[in-house]
């Protein structure tokens, strides 16, 4: 069994984009299709039986139908180009979306389905292009597998069905769980070294402003739009992260905190620095500084 | 459960039970009937939810009441049908989830299929093929519901039954291959049939009036497929059911005599015919007279009837063989038998006794005299032919005789028999069918219930005779046939005027008849008599005799139709292609694999690349400048193809002699 499903894994290896070809595609009777043969079985004895050749064609008419059956289920899968795009870099409890293109060479419908994990996704493609997408959620921080996925369809009339299975090949980083710091503030509100969150004026809203610091009660009351100004944020504070420094026991626990640190710096726009052991991320912000810090995070 | 699909589960439900109407008891049918009803009214009420269990319960076991009461048991061809049908209308009372839709229309299919059991008509066939595709459509709902369910528009049934008919379509190649090809096995037993219906046709008793009665139904009888040639003509052609000789003062029965079984002296002479009946549960097999059948389970009796041994099903013709206009063999009737066929109650029907007698004696006693004699009395008294001959009270052969004198084939026989009988001629009378008419194709001749008949035996010289009286009073009826003398002399419906319109109807229906039993016959004899040895003749013509070859030969056929439904799919696939891409296409097939375009790469970019291969990058740059030209700016002329497709060629020729120099190297 391990070694079928060994082989399967190496046979059905996606990178990336795959054209499903005809030797891609498995077909075999689906459940009911097991009724459906019990059916030809019983037409076929009574036909043979009672002399009676319309209970025999009718036996012949509903074989030709379970054999057409293979095909047309068949053709469902048949030349369709699946395109794999999955971020570059997830999170810990984070979806992680995989982005599923499908392409076809000639416009039909088809009535697909898509089961990965314990989830199925009904897929119903009925454009030369259509962009679906499926949902992880990893639980570990390193490389993450997606693991199998399996398309298949029993169209047209359920009684046969065609799959296959992608493995993909592409693996993903993941970044710790970012701790979370306010919820310690809440806790401890003595603590100190906490200055970042000292409030210090309103300032108007301008274009590119994060939209989590608004100061949504002067809004409410029609004061106008403003944004809540901190003063960490005022002074521009360089926030250098340094994994000794950090308080907390374990290597994962000190990663999660430094991720918490780094998502906090991106909510207020401050830049800052990341000392790992063996990395470092020079000063910054943004998606691009983020996407570094993760991915260094995700690695250590 | 979706309204499409529950739409599907009714549609069904309402063709199962119309074709089951005419073969289950009214009761069942009304029930049924209503069920259904309800159905459609909680459909039209959106409530398509299952049914209260306790009402399915009651529902079924009333079923089961009433088929039992019925048939007396559930299993057998007739009452399995009703069983069954009535677990098909339960589960869809009951049906909530996919899985129960699936089983329902599955079993769906199964019931329909038996209900070819009951009839194997063409209506029948019609029938089964609509459920077979309502069911279908049912299980492809079940499969699409769950996609696109936004879709409620009633073109939807349209859509879908396009869809059913199509894949129909596609597999039909598939089922004609099997059903010319796929080798016929014989039955694996027996199958009895129950003996509780209706037969229409010649029974075993006849009152005057019951072959009148007959006589107006154009409906088929029984269908003889001969070289009708070898045949005597039709004013000869007398089918023969069964002897009456014993007589009441009102009713012809058949007595004793006739029960037993006649050995077959076999006969080389004579005509094979193949004998085809319109109810296949008939009782008696029209032989022409006379006739001795070649099937085992039919047996000949005394009086020279064919009946079967065994109650069974028949759809296949029966072959006959006609033992030729003289075989009267001689029978020496015993003393009581003569006694038997010469009695008659002396106290009844006096006047015509005496006639009897007056007659005989003016014929010094000679029978053959005597039987003339009493025809050309029958010739000179104005005796009219008719189908309405009125009521006869007692003493029926006075009446006839002497006052009424209309009447029909039976009146005319059954006197004739008595005249003979009172003055000691052994006669009885013989009911049947006489003449018939070619069918449409003149293939085969069909005999209807218009054509019974009834005629009268006398035992001259050892032998039995057959005169027939309705011969001298109505000439044409016999020369002609009944169709067109029924169609020819009003007289014969009656003296009332009203009776033109009953003439009309009569040749309208007879005409719908003809047509309509010659489609039967076709769809009879080609499709459903489509047995064994039809195949083997059939396959034989093509060369093929054994089941290998038959094995082979649809191996074969279905190879044959896969590769034109793979040739007709890649045809349409580059059809739909246009013309430049078909000659980019046969342009990349020339080139190495590595030279192929990737799917990352644009024509441009590809063009590119193989350019770097040759030193002479000009022809590749108009090719590129070219396409832009066809696919961007539109200029798909006929020129520019050709053009286009004349750089192509010199790029690979450039690529190939690149290749060759590379080698050499």
């Amino acid at each position: 069994m391990q070694r079928i499903q060994q082989w399967i894994a190496k046979r059905f290896q996606v990178n990336g984009t795959k054209t499903l070809l005809q030797k891609d595609v498995l077909v075999f009777i689906y459940k009911q299709g097991f009724l459906y043969l019990v059916l030809i079985l019983i037409t076929f004895i009574a036909g043979i039986n009672y002399a009676n050749n319309l209970i025999l064609g009718f036996c012949f008419l509903i074989s030709a139908i379970l054999w057409i059956s293979f095909y047309l289920t068949f053709k469902q899968l048949h030349v369709l180009q699946i395109d794999l795009i999955a971020a570059e870099v997830g999170q810990v409890d984070q979806p992680l979306i995989l982005k599923l293109r499908l392409n076809q060479p000639s416009i039909m419908t088809r009535y697909l389905r898509i089961q990965w994990l314990q989830q199925e996704q009904l897929i119903y493609l009925d454009q030369q292009q259509q962009t679906f997408e499926l949902a992880f959620f990893p639980k570990q921080r390193g490389l993450f597998e997606f693991g199998v996925m399996k398309i298949y369809s029993t169209y047209p009339l359920g009684l046969v069905r065609a799959w296959t299975y992608l493995y993909p090949k592409q693996k993903v980083w993941i970044a710790p769980k970012a701790y979370d710091w306010q919820k310690e503030h809440k806790n401890q509100p003595t603590n100190a070294n906490d200055s970042l969150d000292e409030f210090k004026e309103l300032r108007a809203f301008q274009q590119g402003d994060s939209y989590q610091n608004v100061a949504w009660k002067q809004v409410a009351r029609g004061q106008g739009f403003f944004i809540k100004m901190f003063e960490a944020q005022a002074n521009h504070q360089h926030l250098e992260i340094d994994y000794q420094q950090i308080p907390a026991q374990s290597h994962e626990e000190k990663l999660s905190r430094i991720m918490g640190l780094i998502e906090q710096c991106e909510q207020l726009g401050n830049d800052y620095i990341l000392i790992l052991p063996h990395a470092r991320l020079e000063s910054g912000q943004g998606q691009i500084q983020l996407l570094q810090a993760k991915l260094l995070l995700a690695q250590a | 459960m979706s309204k499409q699909i529950y739409f599907c589960i009714l549609v069904t439900l309402a063709l199962v039970l119309v074709g089951q109407v005419a073969f289950i008891p009214v009761t069942l049918s009304g029930l049924w009937g209503g069920g259904w009803l309800i159905l459609v009214w909680r459909y039209s009420k959106q409530k398509i939810t299952p049914f209260p269990r306790l009402l399915i319960v009651f529902f079924s076991l009333l079923s089961l009441g009433l088929i039992y009461s019925n048939y007396q048991t559930l299993l057998g061809v007739e009452a399995g049908v009703a069983f069954l049908s009535t677990c098909l209308f339960a589960k869809s009372l009951e049906a909530k989830n996919t899985r129960d839709l699936l089983i329902v229309f599955n079993f769906a299919l199964f019931v329909s299929a038996s209900l070819l059991l009951h009839s194997q008509a063409f209506w029948m066939a019609v029938i089964v093929f609509s459920a077979f595709v309502m069911c279908l459509m049912g299980l492809y709902r079940i499969q699409t519901g769950l996609f696109n369910h936004h879709q409620l528009s009633s073109n939807q049934l349209k859509n879908d039954i396009k869809q059913i008919l199509k894949f129909v379509g596609i597999a039909t190649p598939f089922f004609i291959i099997l059903f010319i090809f796929f080798p016929r096995l014989p039955p694996l037993w027996a199958i009895p049939v129950q003996k509780n219906q209706a037969i229409t046709g010649i029974s075993d008793r006849m009152s005057p009036g019951d072959i009148a009665k007959l006589s107006q139904s154009s409906a088929l009888a029984f269908r003889v497929i001969a070289d009708m040639r070898q045949l005597p003509d039709r004013q000869e052609l007398y089918w023969r059911a069964l002897v009456l000789d014993e007589y009441d003062g009102t009713t012809w029965t058949s007595s004793f005599y006739n029960q037993q079984i006649k050995s077959v002296n076999s006969n080389s002479q004579g005509v094979a015919y193949q004998y085809l009946a319109a109810d296949e549960q008939a009782n008696w097999i029209m032989g022409l007279e006379y006739s001795v059948p070649l099937e085992r389970y039919l047996q000949l009796y005394q009086d020279d009837s064919i009946r079967p041994s065994k109650l069974i099903k028949r759809n296949q013709p029966i072959q006959m063989f006609w033992l030729g206009r003289t075989s009267t063999s001689s029978t020496l009737l015993s003393s009581r038998q003569i006694e038997f066929n010469t009695r008659f109650d002396h106290d009844r029907d006096e006047k015509a006794q005496q006639l009897a007698h007056q007659l005989f004696e003016q014929t010094q006693g000679q029978p053959e005299k005597y039987i003339k004699k009493v025809l050309n009395w029958y010739r000179d008294h104005d005796f009219v032919y008719t189908l309405a001959p009125g009521t006869l009270g007692s003493d029926r052969v006075d009446q006839f005789l002497f006052y009424s004198r209309k009447g029909f084939c039976e009146h005319y026989a059954s006197s004739f028999v008595m005249l003979m009988r009172y003055v000691g001629i052994p006669a009885r009378v013989v009911t049947g069918y006489q003449g018939g008419q070619f069918a449409l194709d003149r293939e085969s001749w069909e005999v209807r219930q218009l054509d019974a008949h009834a005629w009268s035996e006398v035992y001259l010289k050892g032998k039995w005779q057959r005169i027939d009286p309705t011969a001298i009073i109505a000439p044409q009826r016999i020369d002609s046939g009944m169709q067109d003398y029924l169609s020819q002399y009003q007289t014969i419906w009656g003296d009332e005027r009203s009776h033109s319109w009953q003439l009309q109807q009569f040749k309208f229906l007879t005409n719908m008849r003809i047509w309509s039993d010659y489609l039967s016959y076709q769809w009879q004899a080609k499709v459903v008599g489509y047995d064994a040895d039809k195949q083997k003749n059939w396959l034989s013509r093509l060369g093929l005799d054994s089941a290998y070859s038959y094995a082979i030969l649809l191996i074969i056929a279905i190879g044959a139709i896969l590769f034109i439904y793979i040739g007709v799919y890649w045809w349409r696939n580059l059809s739909q292609k246009e013309n430049y891409e078909r000659a980019v296409l046969s342009f990349q097939k020339q080139l190495p694999k590595h030279l192929h375009k990737r799917s990352e790469e644009t024509f441009q970019v590809w063009m590119q690349r193989l350019s770097s291969v040759d030193s002479d990058q000009k022809s590749f740059q108009q090719v590129v400048v070219l396409y832009q030209k066809i696919v961007f700016l539109e200029q798909n002329t006929q020129q520019n193809i050709q053009e286009f497709k004349k750089l192509l060629k010199v790029c690979s020729i450039a690529i190939k002699q690149s290749q060759k120099t590379c080698e050499a190297d």
